[in-house]
């Protein structure tokens, strides 16, 4: 402390400062303040600086209090425990064995029993030059922050529809440095106060409260700062001189804290009443005067920083009035400027909604599964998942609704609906992906009103009230949103909006399974991202950074949510925790990305995401020695790593937060570079095949995506706006003033170690050729190749193997039935035949690489060098064709096709009645549609119709009508589209019944032309099915034969033709029907022999026998005269007349 | 018939009908609707009503009960219709009763139904029950039933393809490119809507990625039911799009769906903004 003060009030050019701090070398002066200590001090010189400062303004800025009432006292006990144990290291001395152990705890008992180095807290080492007050004021605290941090229990989510953005929520340490200041300033005796207070009144004419009381409310009143009465002007500048040194080279831990503090200090507001009842310890920064010249001239300085944020801070600043009085030039010449180059883009158009994931048909579809079980319970998952999102959506703002008794049940459910590792994989697929189409629509600024309505408006005037506002709609006291685990200081775990969706999914799902696969989707998901080459344009590059932070956020929720704990952790049971998870593995290797992006210039992307995951961190995890290097390596790229300056300004800001988290282990900063050095390993790691594009030197970052990935950064404005909007307000129920959000975080593991393989001559010639070459050439033909063979392969599945499928199942119906096991040896003649024609496919792909490549690789390579590209590039992808092929096409493949193929022949053969058109017959020729015919429902309709009149009302029926039907059948049948297999199975039905009904009712409307007619376009269209098929296996009881159309001579048919009017032309046309259907072969003897049979088992009248008889007869003549034909020699005509020769005899009986 | 009232109306009138014949009655009442949308929105009431009472009126002991009525009536020699004049007494469509009854028929010995397959082959080809009687009367309920049976399963299935089919050659003639669900099932796909549209098109403004065609009346009820069983499911899978009622729709349905935007037009809209794709 005194060292600062000396260098302050001292005449040493500050120049030699910078310089030391800067590199090392030390001024002869500065040699002599420092004693020997210098190597020592100048890493944690930025720290004490801020120590100082802190303790200069400490006194001042506990009476600042923007609420004259009173003070909302919201801070919990338990938290404030917390910080004791962080204070203490505070302003530790570097200790020579820290960077041996990484626990924190050995740390500190370490110092404790050997201060043997410098202890710069301590005021024996460096006595006070100043006061005895010093000697008793140890700050208990790292930093004040003044500002009254709330939490409110549920407001960390401001449930709006998606894109509007919650407040920033402040992290797990909701811990208020007013209270605590209020609690310990009570401290010194109440004499040396009043000395104290006694001599400061000498010094400083305070502002009387009738200058203010004027233009403020009478219960505001407070001490307006005055240029006038800034005391220790110099002073105050070199001060701020090396503080704005320290923040712009980013020396200082965190840079947003202390900017966080500045804008505390601008803002100071101090009741004259208070000042005058306490005594204030005589300082630097002892009066508001001093604090806010000190602030302004800070921030004025620390331009560098200003040019990365949002516009609307720097508006606030520049409308800030003490700015404008304390610099006005700032104000009202440079910052305007500044403002104007800034350009906020919006990317992010306000209408976009989360879509949801798309079915993708390469990871997507049945090839991506199992088994059809697997396939189909998936489908109901995806389903699920969609809906529970649907309905969180929808009712996650209405107050009283509760996640955990609305969608517990189901989340449970859809989760472990199949306990099988391929589901839990898609599942966790699915839910990743959805969660990164939800996280790319947060919007980087938290108003979504816009800026011309009355909400617009009132957002610019009264932020505040606007806030309050809307959380009075959105959250009503009583009956907030019940969330759904616990409440919030149950883990440190902050999400904001619909990100909740999500963390509660996990929650509920309770399946160690499902996080299992989840924690490896976003590992690889962001091994996939971290090494993502499209980062051309801001906008992908955007969307690539939230990307990685949501999911390192997630991964970081996973990995150690079963850590957390509410409690403050007694020693000893964090020495336990600590030692029990002493070799516990990281499911990310963190190191290896930082080390990989710090040699390849990819920080910016790699940082944001690494920052986020380690912010969820509990504080076991950063002190066992796995983290220690990982915190070592930030602290390198913190102090080291060079990027363009807004690039830079992200990492760093972010570095800094992670830096300022309570668990975080401070002893580690002020470590000297060399020691962090000899963590980071060989940096000479040389970057030879580099093939990712370097990013940390391009323009990439601007202040929306800041803002997106450090929505911490919103605090600054509401600092001051609260300020700009609280000069007229009187009320006191300002209760919150700021939060902060929690960025995201992830991480994940190293990608696994490929075998080394054994190296052909020709493999080794094909490396170095590529080695040779631009990197894009390799990147070229790999590309090509891959794609040329996913044609392939999608060629082979889709076409070629169903086209050989459907053959070999035609042929399985020729196989004579006596061959063994068809199905065997059909599958292996299908391997070969797919074989070869993959084969064929592929040579025939390759063909046109020449003209792709030739398209696509640099121009200027010459001829010879684009044909070995050619040639590598159709061996790739006859390689990855024919690894394809091998893993794919094997019997099994078919077997399932065939045997189900075989078992619809053993079945029935009533289904596969195919029709021109009817969608499963691929290999009839392709018919053109003609919507001028008869839609088939119209048919249908239509001969339902007529049968019914016929039946029923006796309707007439004429022999045009008849032809007319035909026509309008034949046509329907044959050239429409649209007709499928049961519509054409039932016209069949339909037209038979009504040519028999009609025969039957109306014998005189039909000639015998008309049935040869119609028999022929039965014939044609439904061409009679082989006999091996006809063999009927459901043998029901009862009298069912055959499930064929064509039933003349049923006992329906029979009770119909009972009913004939004449009945001699009825039978006449009825035995035509039938000699018609058997001689075109529709039906057989045989069937015509089993239907008489089962005619005769039922009484009949005689007269209707006689009849019957007389058929009979007709056709067994018929059958005959066919036996006896030498041409017509079939099987069938073997068959023996005699049952159906004696039935007709018996039948004839009149006696029956 | 988009207006909520008057469906309600014609659902009012149509409950005061007798069961068969109600269109001939509804087209007097609502001259100004289609017969389609009136068929349809008979068949949808009284597939609901059935829906309901199928159960009920289905125990093995109404059942038997039935069936001894019916066998009294073949032996007391009745007119033909028997099994239509008890279909209106019982409240079951003649299908479904002439179903039961040839069951009942050919129960087994154990008394336990016979094979579902038997019983649907006697229903679609009647000749083949070994019962005269019982294979006329059955013949003649098929024939006057519209909702239920072969033959009304067959229009059914006919319509709903021919408008498919329709739709697809619409699309064809506007230049839209698409797949169809034949595509989809071969390419693997779990949800197939009708038709999904490869270059996505522009109907009023909003985007579309697929159209299901649906050759019936759009009620509440009908669409929640396909909202649930396949238009969510599309959606969760290829963003918005449109669904065709083509015999009409009740107004408003689309306020169901909150925030998932899923169109409803009883025919193609002409209107589509199809793809730059000039170069």
């Amino acid at each position: 402390m005194a060292l600062i003060l000396d260098l302050v009030s001292g005449d040493i050019a500050l120049f030699h400062v910078f310089t030391w701090l800067d590199i090392g070398s030390v001024h002869q002066d500065l040699k002599e303040l420092l004693k020997d200590e210098t190597e020592n001090i100048r890493y944690s010189f930025p720290q004490l600086l801020i120590a100082f400062i802190k303790e200069q303004s400490s006194s001042i800025v506990k009476l600042h209090n923007i609420h004259p009432y009173e003070l909302h006292t919201i801070s919990s006990p338990k938290r404030e425990n917390v910080l004791p144990t962080v204070n203490n290291l505070t302003l530790s001395s570097p200790s020579p064995n820290f960077k041996n152990n990484g626990s924190c705890q050995e740390t500190r008992k370490i110092r404790k029993i050997t201060p043997q180095r410098l202890d710069l807290s301590s005021d024996s080492a460096f006595p006070s030059l100043q006061h005895s007050t010093q000697t008793r004021e140890i700050p208990k605290k790292r930093r004040i922050n003044p500002t009254q941090l709330i939490e409110s229990p549920v407001a960390t989510r401001v449930p709006l529809q998606f894109g509007s953005c919650s407040r920033p929520s402040p992290p797990a340490l909701g811990h208020n440095a007013f209270n605590q200041a209020l609690e310990q300033s009570c401290h010194k005796s109440l004499d040396q106060e009043r000395a104290l207070l006694k001599e400061k009144k000498h010094q400083i004419t305070i502002p009387t409260i009738s200058d203010l009381g004027s233009n403020t409310p009478k219960n505001w009143m407070c001490v307006e700062p005055d240029i006038n009465f800034v005391t220790k002007q110099s002073q105050l500048g070199r001060l701020s001189a090396l503080f704005s040194f320290c923040l712009s080279r980013n020396l200082v831990p965190s840079v947003f804290s202390e900017i966080q503090f500045l804008i505390q200090l601008l803002v100071l507001r101090v009741s004259p009443a208070k000042l005058k009842q306490t005594h204030l310890a005589q300082s630097l920064l002892d009066s508001v005067h001093n604090c806010v010249y000190f602030s302004a001239k800070t921030l004025e300085q620390v331009e560098s920083i200003w040019c990365h944020v949002d516009q609307s801070i720097l508006q606030q600043l520049r409308h800030n009035p003490r700015l404008l009085l304390f610099c006005s030039e700032w104000t009202n010449d440079k910052l305007p400027k500044l403002i104007s180059s800034i350009t906020n883009v919006d990317r992010i158009s306000p209408h976009k909604t989360v879509a949801n994931v798309a079915f993708q048909t390469e990871t997507d579809n049945r090839f991506n599964f199992a088994s059809d079980s697997s396939f189909q319970v998936f489908r109901k998952q995806r389903d699920q998942f969609c809906e529970a999102w649907q309905i969180w959506k929808v009712n996650s703002s209405i107050p009283g609704w509760n996640m955990s008794i609305a969608l517990q049940k189901m989340i449970q459910s859809l989760v472990d609906l199949r306990r099988d590792c391929v589901n839990y994989a898609h599942l966790a697929r699915l839910f990743r992906l959805q969660l990164l189409n939800v996280a790319q629509l947060v919007k980087p600024v938290n108003e979504l009103e816009e800026p011309d309505g009355p909400l617009g408006q009132l957002q610019s005037s009264d932020p505040d009230k606007l806030r309050r506002l809307r959380d009075r709609i959105t959250n009503p006291p009583e009956s907030r949103p019940a969330r759904c685990i616990g409440t919030e200081n149950d883990i440190k775990m902050h999400f904001e909006g619909d990100q909740e969706f999500f963390r509660d999914f996990i929650l509920l799902a309770a399946s160690p399974a499902f996080n299992e696969h989840l924690k490896n989707s976003l590992v690889s998901g962001i091994e996939d991202l971290s090494s993502s080459e499209d980062c051309d344009d801001r906008a992908q590059f955007a969307e690539t950074i939230i990307a990685l932070q949501v999911m390192a956020k997630f991964l970081g929720f996973l990995h150690f949510y079963p850590h957390a704990s509410a409690d403050h952790l007694p020693e000893h049971i964090f020495h336990h925790l600590s030692r029990l998870r002493i070799s516990q593995r990281e499911p990310i290797d963190l190191v290896s990305y930082i080390k990989d992006a710090f040699h390849r210039g990819r920080l910016v992307l790699v940082i944001p995401w690494v920052v986020t995951y380690l912010t969820l961190a509990d504080p076991v995890s950063l002190c066992l020695p796995g983290f220690h290097s990982v915190l070592c390596h930030l602290i390198f790229v913190y102090r080291k790593a060079e990027l363009a300056p807004a690039n830079s300004f992200l990492i760093r800001i972010l570095l800094g937060w992670l830096f300022s988290q309570s668990n975080f282990p401070l002893p580690l900063l002020a470590k000297p570079d060399d020691d962090l050095l000899i963590e980071f390993g060989n940096l000479s790691l040389a970057t030879t095949e580099d093939q990712l594009p370097r990013l940390d030197q391009s323009r990439l970052v601007d202040s929306s995506l800041v803002h997106q990935c450090c929505p911490f950064l919103w605090s600054w404005k509401h600092l001051l706006a609260e300020f700009a909007c609280s000069d007229a307000k009187s009320s006191g129920e300002k209760a919150s003033l700021s939060r902060k959000i929690t960025p995201v975080s992830a991480e994940e593991n190293s990608s696994p170690v490929k075998a080394p393989a054994v190296k052909t001559l020709q493999q080794s010639l094909e490396e170095n050729f590529f080695h040779n070459q631009p990197s894009s050439v390799k990147r070229t033909v790999e590309f090509v190749a891959e794609r040329l063979a996913s044609n392939v392969v999608r060629d082979v599945r889709h076409q070629i193997i169903p086209r050989l499928v459907l053959n070999a199942q035609a042929t399985l119906k020729t196989w004579p039935s006596t061959a063994k096991d068809p199905v065997e040896s059909l599958c292996l003649q299908l391997c070969v035949d797919v074989r070869n024609e993959a084969a064929s496919a592929a040579t025939s792909a390759i063909a046109s690489l020449e003209s792709t490549l030739t398209a696509l690789l640099p121009n200027d390579l010459l001829p010879p060098v684009r044909r070995v590209c050619v040639s590598i590039a159709s061996k790739l992808t006859q390689g990855k064709v024919l690894d394809w092929i091998q893993l794919h096409v094997t019997k099994s493949l078919f077997k399932n096709d065939l045997e189900v193929e075989l078992a619809k022949l053993d079945k029935s053969c009533a289904r596969r009645v195919t029709t021109p058109g009817c969608p499963t017959a691929s290999d009839k020729p392709q018919v053109v549609h003609d919507s001028t015919t008869q839609a088939p429902s119209f048919l249908i309709d239509r001969l339902k119709t007529l049968i019914r009149q016929v039946i029923r009302d006796a309707s007439k029926v004429t022999e045009q009508d008849l032809t007319d039907l035909l026509s309008n059948s034949e046509s329907t049948l044959h050239r429409r589209v649209d007709v499928t297999p049961i519509v054409s199975k039932c016209l069949q039905q339909l037209t038979f019944d009504l040519l028999f009904i009609v025969c039957v009712f109306q014998p005189e409307s039909v000639g015998s032309q008309t049935i040869t007619a119609w028999v022929t376009f039965w014939c044609k269209t439904y061409p009679s099915v082989d006999p091996a098929e006809t063999e009927e296996p459901v043998q029901p009881p009862g009298a069912l034969i055959s499930t064929c159309v064509w039933q003349v001579l049923t006992p329906k048919q029979l009770l119909l033709l009972a009913q004939s009017t004449s009945p001699r032309e009825s039978w006449n046309h009825v035995t035509t029907l039938l000699l018609q259907l058997m001689k075109s072969g529709l039906v057989r003897y045989k069937d015509v022999q089993e239907q008489a049979i089962a005619v005769v088992r039922q009484e009949w009248p005689q007269e209707l026998l006689g009849r019957f008889a007389t058929c009979v007869r007709d056709i067994v003549d018929w059958h005959r005269n066919k036996k006896s034909d030498p041409n017509l020699s079939t099987a069938e005509s073997c068959e023996d007349d005699g049952l159906l020769s004696w039935l007709s005899w018996f039948c004839a009986q009149d006696d029956l | 018939m988009s207006n909520q009232n008057k469906y309600s109306r014609t659902r009012d009138s149509l409950y005061k009908l007798p069961f068969r014949n109600r269109i001939q009655s509804l087209q007097k009442l609502f001259p100004e609707l289609s017969v389609d949308t009136l068929k349809c929105v008979v068949a949808q009431e009284c597939q609901k009503r059935m829906k309901g009472s199928h159960g009920r009126l289905t125990t093995s002991e109404t059942v038997e009960a039935m069936y001894k009525k019916f066998t009294n009536s073949i032996l007391m020699n009745e007119e033909p219709g028997i099994l239509l004049r008890l279909s209106d007494e019982v409240g079951l469509t003649p299908a479904l009763l002439a179903r039961s009854i040839i069951e009942r028929h050919y129960q087994r010995d154990d008394k336990s139904k016979p094979a579902k397959l038997l019983v649907s082959t006697l229903m679609k080809n009647t000749a083949l029950i070994d019962d005269r009687d019982l294979a006329f009367e059955t013949y003649l309920c098929l024939l006057e039933d519209d909702e239920y049976g072969p033959i009304a399963e067959a229009t059914k299935q006919s319509k709903g393809y021919e408008y498919e089919i329709y739709l697809r050659m619409e699309l064809e003639n506007c230049k839209v490119s698409f797949l169809h669900e034949d595509h989809l099932r071969m390419k693997g796909y779990d949800k197939t809507p009708d038709i999904k549209l490869e270059i996505p098109v522009a109907i009023d403004g909003q985007v579309i990625n697929w159209i299901e065609s649906k050759a019936l009346f759009g009620d509440e009820e009908v669409h929640r039911g396909y909202l649930k069983d396949q238009l969510y499911s599309y959606w969760n899978r290829f963003g918005p799009g449109l669904v065709i009622y083509w015999f009409g729709y009740v107004e408003d349905l689309e306020k169901i769906h909150q925030n998932r935007i899923i169109l409803i037009r009883d025919t193609l809209p002409t209107n589509m903004v199809l793809m730059d794709q000039h170069l």
